[in-house]
């Protein structure tokens, strides 16, 4: 009896390191299906914005992290120009424009290979030659994943490049002429109360560089209240125009005014500095609110009731 | 007398218990400075307050030390130039960050007139100035390197460009497109039957816009739907193209 419990036992052991054993092997044998490989990167800063004389030396560093699967990256400047009055930019890939400015920036281009939820630090030192005219000019630091496609199937391999923009204007004196327009300041002039009053800003760029507006709406409620839309201050470009939304706890938003009913009439005052400096520009727009829906309603309920009257007297 | 000796005792245990008590919170409560992480349903910043790194302007003559990204201005002026880097007008602490589902897009066995749709994710969170946009395009048509023979791109049903959707629903179509669906798509991919050939760099044709938007955003997502119909006369052979997607910060 006693020799047949520990065969018993002896078997059981057999049979769990059998197990063991398979399981082992089979996680070399059938490996679970790879998991998707992502390509995550990210850069900052993303906006570098410089005002420098000729021939001086500026050195910005741009960290690039990756928290996907590892990359080799390689790193470019290439110029841009403003694609819209949304501030996107455009980039300028034509080996020629590259070249022209390719004395401007020292850095080292070499691809560099990016370990997963690791990150790197290029740092490019910037030097706009002697004698180059005081103006704007505009760039953007490029890193791109060097992954090629050499699968051997019938596929489309993913390549990413992820830049970060640099402005920079060129000055000797260190002001430049900044001068600025308010190209459109819209809202409804007649609006229903239900309706959310917003505001359409395009402010225009007419001077030799890039700046920001400093400013805000104020909108008062005639013989009521007064609320202020701060606007936010977005690049505009040299001979740009740029759409400009509102301030809301950092969040870029639409310039809305707040509250669900509005009625009587609204003064909206536009007014914002260059670059929080210099003569104020100003433009003010006024709006009627007034309840047409409830009005309508009003009218619809008495046009019915007079006509059910009618008809009860007629019968 | 007693009592008061009593009170005496009293004061001092309660004394006593204070101080400790101050102390334990002292210790064990979670300091508010110095923070190695901040953390957030949407974000996890490692050392919020860098003394060196990204964003930090040096020269010749002047090297900054102080804080720099969310949390501080980085603007300076020395001899020669002025500069600002980072996050100072918003504030925002999300860094621009662009992140593509896959690397390869495997269509497999290819069949006549069986379409063939493969998708993947762009995610981008876009911090600092706000706004972003992500641009398309491919090196060239699929296509068998040593051959040089090529799947077309898709010209849709009725017709479609590198910059114009068009539905493609016709299994007597073929060749290879894309649609985009999501968050910040363009507005001509009405629904998921309208595709567009990429923007093919090797005719010159400029990158498109795939993904925007004009305000600071944090994981907007896009998923993009590859489609490949082949006709019966396809050459034999493993076609593949590699496609470009870039993402850039408005500024």
């Amino acid at each position: 009896m006693q020799i047949t419990q520990s065969t018993n036992k002896l078997i059981n052991y057999k049979i769990i390191i059998g197990l063991l054993v398979c399981w082992f092997v089979g996680l070399f044998i059938f490996p679970a299906p790879a998991e998707a490989q992502e390509m995550s990167l990210s850069i900052t800063p993303p906006l570098t914005e410089i005002a420098i004389q000729p021939g001086k030396v500026f050195t910005q560093t741009f960290t690039v992290s990756n928290d996907g699967t590892p990359v080799v990256i390689k790193p470019e400047i290439v110029p841009f120009v403003p694609s819209d009055s949304n501030g996107h930019a455009e980039i300028i890939e034509d080996q020629t424009s590259i070249n022209a400015f390719s004395s401007w920036f020292l850095f080292d281009q070499t691809p560099y290979s990016l370990g997963e939820n690791s990150n790197h630090d290029f740092t490019v030192k910037i030097t706009p030659p002697e004698g180059t005219p005081e103006k704007d000019y505009y760039f953007t630091f490029l890193v791109e994943t060097q992954n090629d496609n050499n699968l051997g199937v019938n596929n489309a391999q993913a390549k990413e490049r992820i830049g970060a923009n640099i402005l920079m204007n060129i000055t000797k004196d260190g002001n430049p002429n900044k001068k600025a327009s308010i190209i459109k300041f819209s809202a409804p002039r007649i609006l229903d109360s239900f309706t959310g009053l917003t505001y359409t800003i395009q402010l225009g760029n007419s001077g030799s560089s890039f700046f920001k507006p400093s400013g805000k709406i104020t909108v008062d409620q005639i013989l009521g209240s007064t609320t202020i839309l701060n606007l936010a201050p977005l690049n505009i470009l040299v001979n740009g125009t740029r759409e400009i939304s509102c301030l809301e706890s950092q969040d870029l938003v639409p310039c809305k005014l707040p509250g669900k009913f509005l009625i009587g009439i609204y003064r909206s005052n536009l007014s914002f500095t260059v670059d929080g400096a210099g003569s104020t520009v100003e433009k003010q727009i006024y709006t009627v609110a007034f309840p047409f829906t409830i009005a309508l309603g009003l009218i619809m309920i008495g046009i019915s009731y007079g006509f059910i009257r009618k008809l009860a007297k007629y019968k | 007398m007693y009592e008061r000796e009593n009170g005496f005792n009293n004061l001092v245990i309660g004394l006593f218990i204070g101080v400790l008590g101050y102390l334990l919170i002292g210790l064990l409560a979670p300091t508010a400075w110095a923070q190695a992480e901040v953390t957030s349903q949407n974000y996890i910043i490692q050392m919020p307050n860098l003394n060196t790194g990204a964003g930090l302007p040096t020269s010749s003559n002047y090297n900054v030390s102080s804080t720099i990204g969310q949390t501080a201005a980085g603007l300076f002026s020395s001899a020669g130039y002025r500069a600002k880097s980072g996050f100072q007008y918003i504030y925002s602490i999300i860094p621009f960050s662009f992140t593509i589902s896959g690397t390869s897009i495997n269509f497999g066995d290819l069949t006549a007139q069986v379409p063939v749709t493969v998708t993947q994710n762009l995610t981008v969170s876009s911090g600092g100035a706000g706004g972003y946009q992500v641009l398309a395009s491919e090196n060239n048509p699929l296509k068998v390197s040593s051959s040089g023979k090529t799947i077309p791109n898709t010209n849709c049903d009725t017709g479609c460009t590198y910059g114009a959707a068009g539905v493609w629903n016709t299994t007597s179509k073929y060749g290879f497109g894309y649609n985009m669906s999501g968050t910040d798509v363009p507005s001509d991919f009405t629904d998921l039957t309208y595709y567009r050939p990429f923007a093919d760099r090797s005719q010159s044709q400029s990158p498109q816009i795939v993904m925007s938007s004009i305000y600071v955003g944090r994981g907007r997502q896009s998923t993009v739907s590859y489609k490949v119909n082949i006709s019966g006369i396809q050459a034999a052979g493993k076609y593949n193209n590699t496609i470009m997607y870039t993402a850039i910060p408005s500024y």
